[in-house]
């Protein structure tokens, strides 16, 4: 039980180690910045407007200042981290399955 | 300054929760999407057709939709998925005006009415306002959790019986305190809203559950991380509703622009649990309550864009699971300890040193992708794979023994989804979609139990253990598949939509006994045998649903202020089986089938109509009425009995009076007549292969499919900005019943009995004589042959409910949200008709309705033919709240007033309790069990249940980091839930109570 405890809270804290402030844009600054650029300028279309108030937050990734590589090899080491986490509950629960086993028939 | 400070914080609360809640725009189908309609005037108040309507959301991967008003100003924009939209209206010559902030839950179509006036195009006025609670178009009655308040309320683990948990009219089951109850169980926990059988579980519109029998539990589990939305539908469904009398379904996450991810847990343990063990429960010698040994979660998703604009995906992996020893639940100390090889555990003594726990855990893996391929055409692919054990089933409540339990392999097991939307024209919408699902659930026995080892059932206290009754296994395996395309065409007066659904299922299900040897259980009375129960194996049941078809048409007609709802929906179900062949058993011969389609084959017309009216035209009052006919929902029930395998008899007992005391059944076991041990068997046809031992009637293959008339009438009112409040009621009622009766047995097949009432003071009568039970005449025992038709052919059997609720709904300022209401209720079951026994009819089992006995053979009655439920047992009172606080905390709470728990009373009575009417009879063909009076007629306490969750946001900067404490039970109840109906030393013993106070631990980062 304690040992269940424990992974899932090693699990939680390895699992959430590698992701970087850069990774994405701060919540609070995406808000911001939505409802900064929505007060902005009186646009001659509504529908332009709409499209590019709708689509404002996808900027957030191309300007987080990262390299691409370096966001891919954050999200590998952050997989890896879950998959560890959950490969320890894996092995830290009784699994008496007969597919586990190999005892399975059908 | 503290003000100030206070407004931010709930500012940034609010924002940080809007933007997290577009971050994961949600998939979904059109029947669970929202809408935006309502009427453009100028300021002189003349309509305005030609105005340009365009709704924008980061919920939409398409970005905006946009439609034009027509002659009569009104516009319609319909198949909005959840979230915030903004709507903007254009006019050359007129301002442009720009409405924010609109927030769509799933099915709900917000009012918005606008007025234009002149001034230049370019000029916008931004109105702002409260977003709209009332749906004055629809008359569905419904209710939604956002993914806000799924995850700001203390909802255990969350799945489809989350919001049905909250909801007052749906009948109480076992409750769930804080996800310490086994998820299967729990997420089919869902059944019986206002008395109606049926819900259907969907996840993204898809049907979702098991084709087994008239089971309607989950047949996919889901990983609440996936979850963006729970939408529940009660009554008032238009005609694209399927089969079923309510409709549960998850709307799930898929991804958006901007990546985004979530590491989320929770845990509980040992030493967060109170105990809620008082003199009331000591009394009855339950000294522990349920303890928790772990509760836990882990889950992660990521989602985010492949491509911005054209691909989106989303991703999940969780595992869950759950450890509870239950109250006096114990190994047994004398398991295979008897010392006779046939028959290793003859006892049950418990081994206090081992407490027995419920146990199981979950792995799921998921995938959704969704493609924007062209500006109209947008794909959406999921995918989840699943391996868990449902290691103790039940769910194990220590009313049996550990031993007596089965688990479930579930592996492999998952679903596969692909969808398209098309938008074609601004009025017209195509969509269409696949599933595909499937759910190994192979049996397997408790540790500890050798193959040897029988089911041993005591009957004087309806205590099982030595082992499983049945094992489904080897093979166990269901799962069903479903297409649909529809197409509306909107104008602003009508909402018109077509569409054919098609869904498919199948079941694959061996059942064997544990032992292996001649797959005997016994019965026992007060430890001595009693009888022996066969079974035929090997047994293999398989049923197809080779088609459900609906076709349906409907549409929303708005005139002024009133909108009709019209639509009809034609529904064909056609099952059957396929060829099989199974080997010859110790009892049976070797038997063959083939392939068969069309039973049963039936098809309904069922109409829906309503009426919405927007009593004042400004959106804030509604009147709705509706009236619908509703089928119940496709199962294989009908094609299993049906089945010449099942059909033909499997399972029989005979009557076993052990001379020697050995344990033994000293007969020979293959011949059935009777024997100086062993009784004549119970049913004559055991151990043949009649393919026609059982008949079906075509009143029930071909015609009368079980269907629902439901009638609702509500009033709904915004009594303030955010916040509206709903009276109602509901009339519904069942047609068509189906049963078995004996063709060679009438009324006067039967002899009377009476017995004599326990001299306990609970009892009502206690003391006298009680008549109206029947045993079936010696003559006849084990004779004749059974038929499946339709109960009009032997009288009028009904259940009925009528019903009124109050209801709450809304946001409030500073974020609060609150939902609930009071319902009550009253339901009559009436089935005293004659089939063959006086007043005791038969269902499609062949086994007796709910107020007949609990005995295993058919042959048992009661005179409780009809079971009233009254409105004092049916008063139902649900709240929620969340309310956000300074400094980013928050706190919540769930609420639930129940009926309490049902108390019956059952004997056993044998020939020598028991005085016949007929002097000349002495003896009862075999033990029975009685009810001693109206079951649903006496309840033990209300149950109260109140869930609380304090929680704190850290804006870390590059996330948000989420923790909360939930304390579920937080009162400490130990209300009872079930208790044991047996009459004897353990009568009114509580058999499920309340877990006591739980302490969870949550955490999950966002970014």
């Amino acid at each position: 039980m304690v040992k269940l405890a424990r992974v899932v809270v090693l699990s939680a804290v390895v699992a959430s180690w590698p992701v970087s402030p850069a990774m994405a844009e701060s919540l609070l600054q995406t808000a911001n910045r939505l409802a900064h650029q929505a007060g902005q300028q009186m646009l001659p279309s509504a529908g332009a407007e709409l499209r590019r108030s709708a689509t404002a937050e996808q900027s957030a990734p191309a300007e987080s200042g990262m390299s691409k590589r370096k966001k891919v090899l954050i999200v590998l080491i952050g997989a890896l981290g879950v998959a560890a986490g959950m490969y320890a509950i894996d092995h830290g629960v009784v699994d008496n399955t007969p597919s586990s086993k190999g005892t399975r028939k059908d | 300054m503290r003000e100030l400070n206070l407004g931010r914080c709930w500012s940034q609360g609010a924002t940080l929760a809007a933007v997290v809640a577009v971050l994961w725009a949600p998939a979904a189908w059109a029947q669970q999407n929202g809408g935006i309609a309502g009427v453009v005037r100028d300021t002189g108040g003349l309509a305005m057709p030609g105005v340009t309507v365009e709704a924008a959301s980061p919920a939409l991967i398409e970005k905006v939709r946009s439609v034009v008003t027509d002659g009569e100003g009104r516009y319609n924009v319909i198949d909005l998925r959840p979230g915030t939209y903004t709507v903007t209206f254009s006019l050359p010559g007129f301002s442009t005006v720009r409405r924010e902030g609109i927030e769509l839950s799933a099915g709900f179509t917000a009012p918005l009415n606008i007025n234009l006036a002149v001034g230049a195009i370019a000029e916008t006025i931004t109105v702002t306002g409260a977003s709209p609670v009332v749906d004055t178009q629809s008359v569905r009655q419904q209710e939604v959790l956002s993914q806000r308040m799924l995850e700001a309320l203390p909802s255990g683990n969350i799945g489809p019986q989350t919001l049905a948990y909250m909801t007052p009219g749906f009948a109480s089951t076992q409750a769930d305190v804080g996800g310490s109850r086994d998820t299967w169980s729990a997420q089919g926990a869902y059944t019986f809203f206002h008395g109606k059988t049926g819900t259907r579980a969907s996840f993204d519109g898809f049907r979702s559950q098991f084709f087994i029998g008239a089971a309607d539990g989950v047949g996919y589990v889901s990983d609440q991380g996936t979850i963006q939305e729970l939408q529940l539908e009660t009554s008032g469904m238009g005609a694209e509703a399927g089969s079923g009398s309510a409709s549960i379904n998850i709307i799930p996450k898929a991804g958006g622009n901007l990546f985004s991810g979530a590491l989320e847990g929770f845990f509980s343990g040992p030493g967060m649990q109170s105990s809620n063990i008082d003199d009331d429960l000591r009394a009855f010698g339950i000294d522990s309550s349920a303890k928790v040994k772990n509760v836990y979660r882990l889950g992660a998703q990521l989602g985010g864009p492949i491509k911005r604009d054209k691909i989106w995906f989303f991703a999940a992996v969780a595992r869950w699971g759950s450890r509870v020893n239950q109250p006096g639940a114990y190994y047994n100390k004398l398991q295979g300890k008897s010392g006779i090889p046939s028959v290793p555990t003859i006892a049950f003594e418990p081994d206090l040193d081992r407490p027995a726990a419920s146990f199981d855990w979950f792995r799921n893996h998921s995938l959704r992708t969704t493609w924007q391929a062209t500006e109209k055409h947008k794909f959406a692919l999921f995918g989840d794979i699943q391996k868990s054990c449902r290691c103790t089933t039940g769910p194990f409540n220590g009313a049996n023994a550990i031993e007596s339990e089965r688990g479930w392999d579930w592996w492999p097991s998952g679903v596969v989804q692909g969808t398209w939307q098309a938008p074609l024209t601004n009025k017209l919408l195509v969509e269409a979609g696949a599933s595909w699902q499937v759910a190994n659930w192979v049996n397997f026995a408790q540790d500890g139990v050798s193959r040897d080892d029988r089911s041993i059932l005591e009957t004087s206290t309806q205590f099982r253990y030595g082992a499983t009754a049945v094992l489904t296994a080897p093979i166990a395996r269901t799962g069903r598949s479903a297409q649909r395309i529809t197409a509306s065409y909107v104008t602003g007066s009508h909402n018109f939509k077509a569409g054919v659904t098609l869904e498919q299922a199948f079941n694959d299900e061996s059942r064997s006994r544990n032992n292996e040897t001649d797959g005997l259980n016994y019965d026992f009375l007060n430890g001595r045998p009693l009888r022996i129960q066969y079974q035929a194996e090997p047994f293999l049941q398989q049923e197809r649903q080779n088609t459900e078809l609906g076709i349906f048409l409907q549409d929303a007609w708005t005139i002024k202020r009133v909108t009709l709802n019209l639509g009809v929906r034609l529904e064909h179900v056609s099952m059957g089986f396929p060829a099989a062949k199974l080997e010859a058993g110790l009892f049976v011969p070797a038997r063959e089938v083939q392939e068969l389609k069309g039973v049963p084959t039936w098809t309904d017309i069922n109409p829906r109509v309503g009426l919405a009216f927007d009593v004042f035209g400004n959106g804030r009052t509604a009147v709705k009425a509706s009236v619908g006919r509703f089928n119940q929902l496709s199962r294989s029930d009908l094609t299993r009995r049906f089945h010449p395998f099942s059909s033909s008899v499997n399972t029989a007992f005979r009557n076993w009076n052990d001379l020697n005391n050995n344990f033994i059944p000293d007969c020979d076991l293959a011949n059935f007549a009777a024997q100086p041990e062993c009784g004549a068997i119970s049913n004559v046809n055991f151990g043949k292969f009649i393919p026609s031992a059982t008949l079906f009637d075509d009143s029930v293959t071909k015609d009368n499919r079980d269907f629902l008339w439901d009638i609702n009438v509500e009033v709904e009112h915004q009594i303030r900005d955010g916040l509206s409040v709903n009276v109602g009621y509901n009339h519904n009622w069942d047609g068509s019943f189906t049963v078995t009766e004996n063709t060679a047995l009438g009324p006067q097949s039967f002899d009377e009995f009476c017995i004599t009432v326990p001299n306990d003071p609970r009892l009502p009568n206690a003391g006298q004589q009680q008549c109206g039970y029947y045993d079936v005449k010696p003559s006849l025992f084990g004779q004749g042959q059974l038929r499946v038709t339709n109960a009009k052919e032997f009288g009028q059997q009904q259940r009925y409910w009528d019903g009124f609720w109050v209801g709450m709904n809304g946001r409030l300022p500073k974020g609060i949200t609150v939902g609930g209401g009071l319902d009550i209720g009253r339901q009559v079951d009436d089935h005293c008709i004659t089939v063959d026994m006086p007043n005791q009819p038969n269902n499609i089992t062949g086994n007796p309705l709910r107020g007949g006995s609990l005995a295993p053979a058919a042959n048992a009655t009661s005179p409780f033919c009809k079971v009233v439920t009254e409105w004092e047992n049916l008063l139902d009172v649900r709240l929620r709240a969340s309310v956000p606080l300074p400094w980013n905390f928050n706190a919540s709470f769930i609420y639930r007033n129940t009926p309490g728990a049902p108390v019956d009373a059952t004997l056993a009575v044998t020939s020598a309790t028991v005085q016949f009417k007929d002097p000349t009879r002495t003896a009862l063909t075999t033990a029975q069990t009685v009810n001693l009076y109206a079951p649903n007629s006496v309840f033990g306490d209300r149950f109260s249940q109140l869930d609380v969750a304090v929680s704190k946001t850290f804006n870390i900067g590059w996330g948000r980091l989420r923790t909360a404490l939930d304390a579920y039970n937080a009162l400490n109840s130990n209300a009872v839930q079930s208790v044991i109906s047996a009459y004897s030393t353990r009568w009114l013993r509580p058999v499920n109570f309340l877990n006591g106070r739980l302490i969870r631990m949550t955490a999950s980062i966002n970014f």
